[in-house]
């Protein structure tokens, strides 16, 4: 909010002066608002507003008795001037502790705008108009009106010249985007998006969707890389996207600090949470509740051998537009119906969260079940793993979503895993002597869904068959795989012919086993899949410890 | 040692001395004498400056890092400029990595030409779209120019004017006229901004009666004692100058820094008196200015902070650093006219170097090795200005500590799009929790004074700790000694008292102290049983570095990235990774050297009370029979049925604003919100109104705060204790855990401790406190936690009892 504006310049026979100010009376007493008692003393600061020679052009802020005065001191040379030089400044009062770093330029502007106008027709050197009269006056005063109220102004000046100005908040630069992060929406692009638009980033956006990596995208949009980058960082820079991270079942996530102020204990975000991972409320309805998954769930990463590059589950791509079911279950919506269904009762060893189904209507999965659910994610464990151990209550349920959701809302974070070689010689094949903890890994048994079909687990980097693709042939089963949403099955035919292919050079790997490479990283820049890495760390002729962090 | 502790970043670019006297004000040194670009002359040949002075990194040094990924964001930031119409100013947010991106201001504090009519585009919107241009060697902005100007004279210092006396491209004189205020500024902040430049001082103004302090009368020890206030750290006697560890007589607590040094200030003021120097009336002056007096000094700190973090920054350094710093010098000043003495002194080395033409470099040299005050300011810059703990000397007599006291921990792990301070220690073990009654004999600002049951873990060895310790001498090096020699980061400062005798105050005290002296840092008592993972914040990009440490540290033992490898993956007791009982001891010290480094952290257990919908449908039922019941005796049976529904409302409505009270706080998520905003909750509510009673009774909730219990919710907390089985069938096992305790103990153990325990399950108190707090056994507790449905690992043998499983838990730090 500014408090004041005012006009000063030096005076050839009064020194420093204020011309005009806004609020009257706010900088030096004036006979037209007696009551109205000074800001502050203008003689304390008159040597910033109108400094010496050597700093006029600069942006020059001093703070007095609890005021902050922003300037941009202009000096201008002329012989039509009196010692042949005009020395003005518009100035902003602003509070001290306010935060004055949209103003800045509001004060350059000014700056500049007014020194082209002395400049054209000396504006301001003709301005005889007496203290609170006149258009400079007038501008003043508009320019403090406006802004305060509207936060931009738009004020004409003379038929060439007009003042437009708008405050704009000023966000932190966002980092680098990187190769093997996930984009998200967070709101609709349709909405705003039009053929304006720079062109790689109208390629680029209709791929963004929560499941695409960067490169993926910039694949997918056929879209130079870093010129992806940069759009994409465009887009954080205005708080239009989320990064996450690549999702996976074989990925793990566990709970943060936030858990607790956030998901715990807020009704509201658990009844978010419901409505964004309920699988009712996808576009394309569940077969049922006692299915325990929709089709569109079925292409899982663990099963899929012609999984892409990255280990994104090219689930069912309805799933990936977050606002697209939020219409539409308008009229059935309902604070019970919310809730997810459990799955149908099974073997009551693999269900162990069930709540005991008392009660008449099909049980759910209430606010405190969901807590529940994201508090056994934890360390060590896959999501594979996870969900396996809570199948029925996870049943009607999306899991990339509801992992998702913990990322966003930060009371979730992935666990990395990353490599780091040592000078010791790789230990016998079968000893696996690291990962020591995670080698414990839970038998998998008992379940029937597509996730546990296929059950090497991840974290036990044992007999896996490695695959390796050429970067070609990967970009078009993604593309396959994430229109089609097939490829379950066929692939892992399919990658043994690719076995041929020539494999990564040590040299090439050697390089991210320094461990300050996450194996997404890895994985998106060498092209392969965490399992083909975890099969090549194996024969890497030296020892490679994996560090969860 | 301030790698381990991440210090804030200081942002100071130099310091300025402005004194004022009947002659006019002087710029009587400024360090680095080259501000903004010393870095870059030890690297660079003169030549080369122009090039290295161009923006190629400017405003932001993301795109150092961004390389990598084949990201130009100078570029990128000029897109976004073109974007935004704010401009150039918005981009400067983000800026800086690690460096202090010296470079970034400095076309903007270098000041145009004069007369230059035009802007010298050194802000703005100019910025971003000359960014690329000013990459290019030769510049044709005229801000560059004049900034050559200002060099050209250090380039040839034959030239008329000498190269100290312009100062970031501005004439000294200039300087003088700016940085001496009114007397209004007397002993206030004092705050100017060139561009994106703050030039903070704290000025100090003679008396009217010419005097630097007020006379109050009130004879006491001599004065140099006085200074061992402990909010400056200040050493008062010339022995032990320099060492922070200098003992003061209060704690040195970050927090309670700014109110001691308030309150100091007038009794240090009131002993001045019998300083043997009268106030501004100099004694012996050096040279010819004898009759001149001083009648202002300010120490003018410039530092250019980055533009979101402005007034945080900003402040840091002035309560840290500039207000303390200028203080002392005012307190020399009315002692032995420090200042004005020391002023005349460099003043008049800096007239004769001018006179024999002697180069900048010499000059400083000269300076700081013949001045204190010099050498002083120097010290200030080069410690704060890396983050470190700036030990002055003014005099022979009194030096003072002084630091921006840095961030030790944090409760949260940084996301991608966060500034990120990857090393930190990750916890949530000193953040204030519910359980910390300010009424208790807890004190509830863990920084205040460190709480009893935390312990000490040290930040350096044993011995380099002791050492300095010693060197330092102060009066209380024996006690501080004693007690690093007892403290174990393996005891609380509870036990440590009872085991050595010293008392738990002094203990408190002595911690504090090493705390704030970045020597130790305060940790949950390292145990054997409790989980600890891979820190998600460490910083593996010194893993390299660290291993090797490690291995000089423990040679014989398994390396970093062993250890740390073995801690990854499913967390388990760090007494599963002790091979033996006597490698324990060994195994500590390998986890305290973790945990000083920031990485690993200990995984810790929190709990909440799930209310199950059997539960709310007895209370429910209860209620309503109490309802009718009260009816009948009333003899009131008409109204039953109305009174009792809206009874039942009342209910319903006491449940959710106790339970529920965050459902209209929509923006909660702030931080995060979610995509699809477009509020389903507007028609949730309402929906869920009409729905409230039989919903709110289907569904299960968590009680948020178990001590502060709605009257509902304690029904429910009754109802829920009432249905722990009192013959529990799966007690047998237990007897043989607890030998000391006969089985029927063992029965009621839940039930026996769940009032004591209640309040612990808010979700913010972690489990692992219990046994500390409450003095139990941690076999004990955790059979009475695991009987309550916490899992915390493989749940063995004990068969457990549905209705006991009330509790809901999560692992994090």
């Amino acid at each position: 909010m500014i408090k004041a504006i005012f006009y000063s310049k030096f005076d050839t026979i009064e020194g420093p002066k204020v011309v005009h100010q806004v609020p009257d009376g706010a900088i030096v007493p004036s006979p037209t608002a007696p009551s109205q008692p000074p800001f502050l003393t203008f003689s304390d600061v008159s040597f910033f507003v109108i400094p010496r020679q050597e700093l006029c052009g600069n942006l020059l802020q001093v703070c007095t008795n609890g005021y902050r005065i922003l300037g941009y001191p202009i000096c201008m040379k002329s012989v039509r001037y009196d010692r042949n030089e005009f020395i003005f400044n518009f100035c902003i009062v602003l509070a001290e502790e306010e935060d004055f770093s949209t103003y800045k330029s509001v004060v350059q502007k000014l700056a500049d705008l007014m020194h082209g106008l002395e400049e054209q027709s000396g504006f301001l050197s003709r301005d005889f108009s007496k203290s609170g009269e006149g258009k400079v006056y007038s501008l003043c005063e508009m320019l403090m009106e406006d802004l305060n109220n509207y936060c931009e102004c738009m004020i004409p000046i003379d038929e060439l010249n007009t003042l437009n100005i708008k405050l704009f908040p000023i966000y932190p630069s966002p980092p680098p985007v990187k190769a093997w992060q996930v984009p998200l929406f967070t709101l609709r692009y349709q909405a705003f998006m039009d053929e304006n638009w720079d062109l790689t980033m109208q390629r680029i956006v209709p791929h963004i969707n929560g499941v695409n990596s960067v490169r993926i995208i910039s694949v997918l949009a056929d879209t130079d890389f870093s010129l992806t980058c940069r759009a994409l960082r465009h887009l954080l820079y205005y708080g239009c996207l989320f990064i996450l991270d690549i999702f996976s079942f074989s990925a793990i996530y566990a709970p943060t600090a936030q858990f607790s102020p956030t998901i715990g204990s807020d009704e509201a975000m658990q009844l978010e949470c419901a409505r964004y991972v309920n699988l009712r409320f996808a576009p394309h309805p569940p077969t049922g509740p006692s299915s325990p998954l929709p089709p569109s769930l079925i292409p899982s990463p663990s099963a899929n051998g012609t999984n892409d590059s990255t280990g994104t589950a090219p689930l069912s791509s309805s799933l990936t537009d977050p606002s697209s079911s939020l219409t539409r279950e308008e009229s059935r919506f309902d604070a019970e119906e919310i809730w997810p269904f459990l799955g149908a009762e099974e073997d009551p060893s693999t269900s162990p969260t069930t709540p005991p189904n008392t009660l008449h209507k099909p049980a759910i999965v209430d606010g405190a079940a969901l807590v529940e659910l994201y508090a056994s994610l934890k360390q060590g464990q896959s999501v594979k793993q996870w969900y396996a151990a809570h199948t029925r209550s996870l049943a009607n349920i999306d899991i990339r979503r509801f992992i998702t959701f913990g990322v966003i809302k930060g009371f979730l974070y992935r666990v990395h895993k990353y490599a780091c070689a040592t000078s010791q010689p790789a230990p016998p094949p079968r000893a696996s002597s690291f990962t020591p903890t995670a080698l414990s890994s839970r038998a998998t048994t008992g379940n029937n869904t597509p996730y546990a079909v296929s059950s090497v687990s991840e974290d036990a980097p044992i007999s896996a068959v490695a695959r390796r693709e050429s970067s070609r042939e990967r970009a078009g089963s993604v593309v396959s795989g994430g229109r089609n949403g097939n490829g379950n099955g066929s692939g892992g035919a399919a990658s043994a012919l690719w076995d041929e292919e020539e494999e990564v050079e040590d040299e090439v790997l050697a390089k991210y086993l320094d461990g300050t490479h996450c194996f997404d990283q890895v994985c998106t820049e060498l092209e392969m899949s965490e399992r083909e890495l975890t099969a090549r760390l194996k024969r890497y002729p030296w020892e490679v410890l994996i560090i969860h962090r | 040692m301030s790698s381990i502790a991440r210090p804030p970043d200081p942002c100071l670019v130099a310091i300025i001395l402005i004194v004022r006297s009947r002659t006019g004000p002087r710029l009587v040194f400024h360090y680095p004498p080259n501000p903004l670009s010393e870095n870059r002359i030890k690297t660079t040949t003169r030549g080369g400056r122009r090039v290295s002075r161009t923006r190629t990194r400017s405003k932001n040094t993301d795109s150092s890092s961004s390389s990598e990924s084949g990201l130009s964001s100078d570029e990128d930031e000029d897109e976004r400029e073109s974007q935004s119409h704010v401009g150039g100013s918005s981009v400067l947010a983000g800026r800086r990595a690690s460096n202090f991106g010296l470079d970034d201001h400095l076309p903007a504090a270098a000041s145009p030409a004069a007369g230059e009519p035009q802007r010298p585009g050194s802000l703005g919107s100019g910025r971003g779209s000359s960014a690329r241009k000013r990459a290019a060697a030769t510049d044709p902005d005229p801000e560059d120019d004049s900034g050559t100007a200002s060099d050209r004279p250090d380039d040839g210092p034959g030239s008329s004017r000498p190269p100290w006396e312009s100062l970031l491209g501005v004439p000294g004189s200039v300087w003088e006229k700016l940085l001496s205020p009114s007397r209004s500024w007397h002993k206030r902040r004092f705050e100017v901004g060139i561009n994106d430049l703050a030039l903070i001082g704290w000025p100090v103004f003679v008396r009217e009666d010419g005097s630097w302090r007020k006379q109050r009368r009130k004879k006491q020890k001599k004065p140099r004692a006085e200074w061992d206030g402990g909010e400056l750290g200040h050493n008062d006697s010339a022995e032990e100058g320099k060492k922070d560890e200098q003992f003061v007589t209060s704690p040195d607590l970050g927090a309670s820094v700014a109110s001691i040094a308030e309150s100091l200030t007038s009794p240090t003021d009131s002993k001045r008196g019998s300083s043997s120097a009268r106030p501004g009336k100099p004694d012996e002056p050096l040279d010819s200015e004898d009759k001149d007096h001083m009648t202002m000094f300010n120490v003018v700190f410039v530092v250019d902070p980055p533009l979101l973090e402005y007034s945080m920054r900003v402040k840091e350094i002035y309560e840290n650093i500039i207000k303390k710093f200028a203080k002392a010098l005012k307190w020399e000043q009315a002692r032995t006219d420090y200042v004005w003495k020391e002023s005349q002194h460099i003043l008049q080395v800096r007239r004769r170097a001018r006179e024999t033409k002697t180069s900048t470099h010499n000059l400083y040299s000269e300076l700081i090795s013949q001045s204190p005050l010099a050498r002083a300011i120097y010290t200030v810059y080069s410690s704060i200005s890396t983050s470190k703990i700036a030990s002055v000397s003014l005099s022979p007599d009194v030096s003072i500590s002084l630091q921006i006291p840095p961030l030790t921990s944090t409760p949260y792990l940084t996301g991608p799009m966060d500034k990120a301070y990857p090393g930190l220690w990750l916890t949530t073990a000193d953040s204030a929790t519910p359980v910390d009654d300010p009424g208790a004999d807890e004190i509830n600002t863990p920084h205040q004074v460190l709480a009893k049951h935390f312990a000490l873990l040290l930040l350096d060895s044993e011995a380099a700790i002791i050492k300095d310790v010693e060197a330092s001498g102060g009066a209380l090096a024996p006690a501080l000694t004693h007690y690093i020699r007892c403290s174990k980061p393996t005891k609380s400062f509870a036990q440590i008292s009872v085991s050595s005798g010293i008392p738990l105050s002094h203990i408190q005290m002595l911690s504090s102290h090493l705390v704030y002296w970045r020597r130790a840092r305060a940790i949950p008592p390292i145990h054997q049983r409790d989980t600890y993972i891979v820190s998600p914040n460490c910083d593996l990009s010194k893993l390299e570095i660290a291993t090797i440490a490690y291995q000089t540290a423990f040679p014989t033992y398994p390396s970093l990235p062993k250890m740390l490898s073995t801690l990854s993956g499913t967390p388990r007791p760090y007494s599963n990774f002790i091979p033996s009982k006597d490698h324990k001891e060994i195994y500590f010290t390998i986890l305290a050297w973790l945990l000083r480094g920031g990485w690993v952290t200990q995984l810790r257990t929190f709990a909440r009370i799930k209310v199950s919908p059997e539960v709310k449908m007895a209370v429910e039922m209860a209620l309503r029979k109490e309802e009718v019941e009260r009816y009948l005796s009333k003899g009131n049976p008409d109204s039953i049925s109305v009174d009792e529904d809206s009874d039942f409302d009342d209910e319903n409505d006491a449940a959710h604003s106790s339970s529920s009270s965050s459902l209209d706080s929509h923006g909660s998520g702030d931080e995060t919100p979610m995509p699809s905003r477009l509020d389903p909750h507007a028609q949730l509510r309402s929906s869920h109104r009409l729905l409230d009673q039989s919903t709110a009774l289907r569904l299960s909730s968590f009680i948020l705060s178990p001590h502060r219990a709605s009257p509902l919710e304690s029904r429910w907390l009754d109802e829920i204790f009432s249905r722990f089985p009192d013959n529990p069938k799966t007690v047998q096992g237990d007897g043989n855990v607890l030998p000391d305790i006969t089985p029927n103990d063992s029965q009621a153990l839940h039930k026996k401790y769940w009032p004591v325990f209640l309040k612990y399950f808010n979700g913010y108190d972690a489990m692992e406190k219990i046994c500390v707090r409450e003095n139990l056994k941690r076999k004990l507790v955790w059979q009475v936690l695991m009987r309550l449905g916490l899992v915390t690992g493989p749940l063995g043998a004990m068969d457990l009892d549905p209705r006991e499983q009330v509790l809901v838990s999560v692992r994090h730090w």
